[in-house]
């Protein structure tokens, strides 16, 4: 929950995901370019360093895309989400190794500026003469403002949606990553094993988003709660496990409904931090605890304890025979509200 | 009911959760592995083309100014088997055709570093200012004798000699296609590949009508599928296409 600029805040989990994410990324750099220089005495340091490392960013980027869903569907996944801006640094690391070779080598030492050399040496419509180049260099700009942006330090200071809105553009650098290999690399290395990775990779991305959007949209469907005038009537206390909460959707709007220490408070169910989803978090220490990333608040407030500033909406909640009734209109973040007592 | 929970600052998972993420932390790096090992397999365009980068050796013999800057060794390395080089400066520059017009038909000295494919095409990187004079002049077709093979109709893929021959390997195909511009833009000579029946490729040099250099004019075309008809030459053991690049013919 510290938005002062420091690089990562470090604890064994962090260490250990790090080590573990940069030892797969350099086994599958030291495998590609053994066994093609096995294969291929004659190949250059260049060329198999180009293939190496994107294929690696790509493979990466595939498994920062699902791992997001993955989440939803599986809790267990949740570990390897808490850290996953640090996946997409390191593959904007390695996008940025192939780029940088790929100008020094093909670009470079010419007639015309390197960088210029990109847009106009591909500028056509057809299949041969699309500008591949153009659509990866556009792919690793959106990387970079995002590995830039990456710390909660912007996260802050840009606010959530504007953060969270740029960060949703790594679905449009998939895109434009695709169009790169699809019309570059696999007009020349014909493989079919190339296109079918890319094909199961793509399913495997939009099945599992499909999958947890589809899966949200029954478990609202299962939340949504009439909503009159006055209190609504969300469930009975018995229906939710101490120290837990459960979801229900107002107009739409997703509240989650603590209890602990035999009270309710009712919160928006939105995470500030970068919306997770609270009502699958834990009464920790006092404060409810997002799932994601651990950002904390109180119940009674929706204040994230001193001497941090996150706050979210509260709501007024009152009991009747065991039934929880929650007033759907949202107080300010951060308001004080009793909560109901049992 | 109680479901373990992950805070990510407690710097440790939960047990179960522990567990589950080992075994699929050890999938995903087999599954790293196989990728890594098939995608490094299956590429299939890394030819036996080899680029002594850094090792700088003497050459001398005959330097030729047409079809394109050559030189005709007085014996061939023992490396790459050739006695005929095509002549290209560093980085992606073709060599100074100032020199190789002063130098036509001479005996020189040079100094170079050497690309070669194993089909015993090779070519020369001169050192700049590297070329000196050398007694004696030309007698003759150093080259060996023209005979013209008639018009005709060639399909292929125009590539840069310079990468073809090993700078880049790859140096065909559409990822490369920007540096072999480059390179002819910066008058590497262009080379129409056209596979023959034993799997592996004529090398057409591209000319002009005239005989003149269409670095220039062939930039549109290069490294797509193309048909060009003209007149084929054969001088001594290289070939020669002479074509109105006006009248290349993209086939995608």
């Amino acid at each position: 929950m510290s938005v002062s600029y420091q690089a990562v805040g470090w604890n064994a989990f962090k260490k250990k995901y790090d080590l573990l994410l940069w030892a797969g990324i350099l086994l599958y750099l030291a495998i590609f370019s053994a066994v093609g220089l096995a294969l291929n005495p004659a190949a250059t340091a260049e060329i198999l360093l180009i293939r190496a490392t994107g294929t690696a960013a790509i493979f990466l980027l595939h498994m920062i895309l699902c791992v997001g869903p993955a989440a939803r569907l599986d809790k267990r996944w949740l570990p390897v989400l808490y850290n996953r801006r640090h996946m997409g640094v390191s593959m904007f690391l390695l996008g940025l190794i192939h780029a940088v070779i790929v100008v020094l080598t093909y670009h470079a030492g010419a007639d015309l500026n390197p960088v210029l050399s990109i847009f106009v040496s591909d500028a056509g419509s057809t299949v041969g003469t699309f500008p591949f180049q153009a659509f990866g260099f556009l792919a690793l700009v959106i990387l970079f403002l995002m590995a830039a942006t990456s710390h909660d330090f912007w996260l802050a200071n840009l606010t959530a949606p504007v953060w969270k809105t740029l960060h949703m553009l790594v679905y449009v650098a998939y895109a434009f990553l695709i169009v790169h290999v699809v019309f570059g690399v696999l007009q020349s290395e014909t493989h079919p094993g190339y296109l079918a990775l890319l094909v199961v990779g793509f399913v495997l991305v939009t099945g599992l988003h499909l999958l947890s959007g589809a899966r949200e949209k029954a478990l609202d469907r299962g939340r949504d709660q009439d909503v009159a005038e006055g209190y609504v009537d969300v469930c009975h206390i018995d229906e939710i496990e101490d120290n837990r909460a459960r979801i229900v959707s107002l107009s739409g709007e997703r509240v989650a409904v603590f209890k602990y220490e035999g009270k309710i408070s009712v919160v928006s169910n939105a995470c500030q931090h970068q919306n997770g989803p609270l009502g699958e978090g834990k009464f920790v220490d006092g404060c409810i605890t997002c799932p994601w990333h651990g950002f904390q608040y109180l119940p009674e407030t929706g204040q994230s304890p001193p001497p941090f500033t996150e706050k979210i909406p509260t709501f007024n909640v009152k009991l009747e025979a065991g039934r929880i009734l929650v007033d759907p209109v949202p107080n300010p973040a951060g308001t004080r509200v009793e909560p109901a007592v049992f | 009911m109680s479901e373990e929970f992950f805070i990510g600052w407690q710097g440790k998972a939960p047990e179960a959760m522990g567990r589950f993420l080992r075994g699929k932390t050890i999938l995903l790096l087999i599954l790293a592995a196989l990728i890594a090992g098939a995608a490094a397999i299956w590429q299939g365009t890394i030819g036996k083309a080899y680029f002594e980068f850094g090792k700088v050796r003497d050459f001398s013999g005959i330097l030729l100014n047409e079809p394109v800057p050559m030189l005709v060794a007085n014996q061939a390395d023992e490396t790459s088997g050739a006695a005929v080089y095509y002549l290209v400066n560093p980085l992606k520059f073709g060599f100074d055709p100032e020199q190789a017009e002063k130098f036509h038909l001479t005996n020189v000295s040079l100094q170079g570093s050497l690309l070669y494919r194993e089909d015993g095409q090779a070519m020369i990187e001169v050192l700049p200012d590297s070329v000196t004079l050398v007694e004696g002049t030309a007698v003759g077709a150093p080259l060996g004798e023209s005979a013209s093979l008639g018009v005709q109709t060639l399909r292929g893929e125009i590539v840069d000699s310079k990468c073809y021959l090993g700078l880049m390997n790859p140096g065909i195909g559409k990822p490369h296609r920007a540096c072999a511009i480059r390179c002819i833009s910066g008058g590497v000579p262009p080379v129409l590949l056209v596979p023959n029946n034993a799997g592996e490729a004529n090398y057409f040099i591209l000319v002009d009508e005239r005989g003149g250099a269409v670095n220039g004019a062939v930039l549109d075309y290069v490294a797509l599928p193309v048909e060009i008809t003209g007149e084929a030459l054969k001088i001594g053991d290289r070939l020669v296409l002479k074509a109105d690049p006006s009248k290349y013919h993209i086939l995608e």
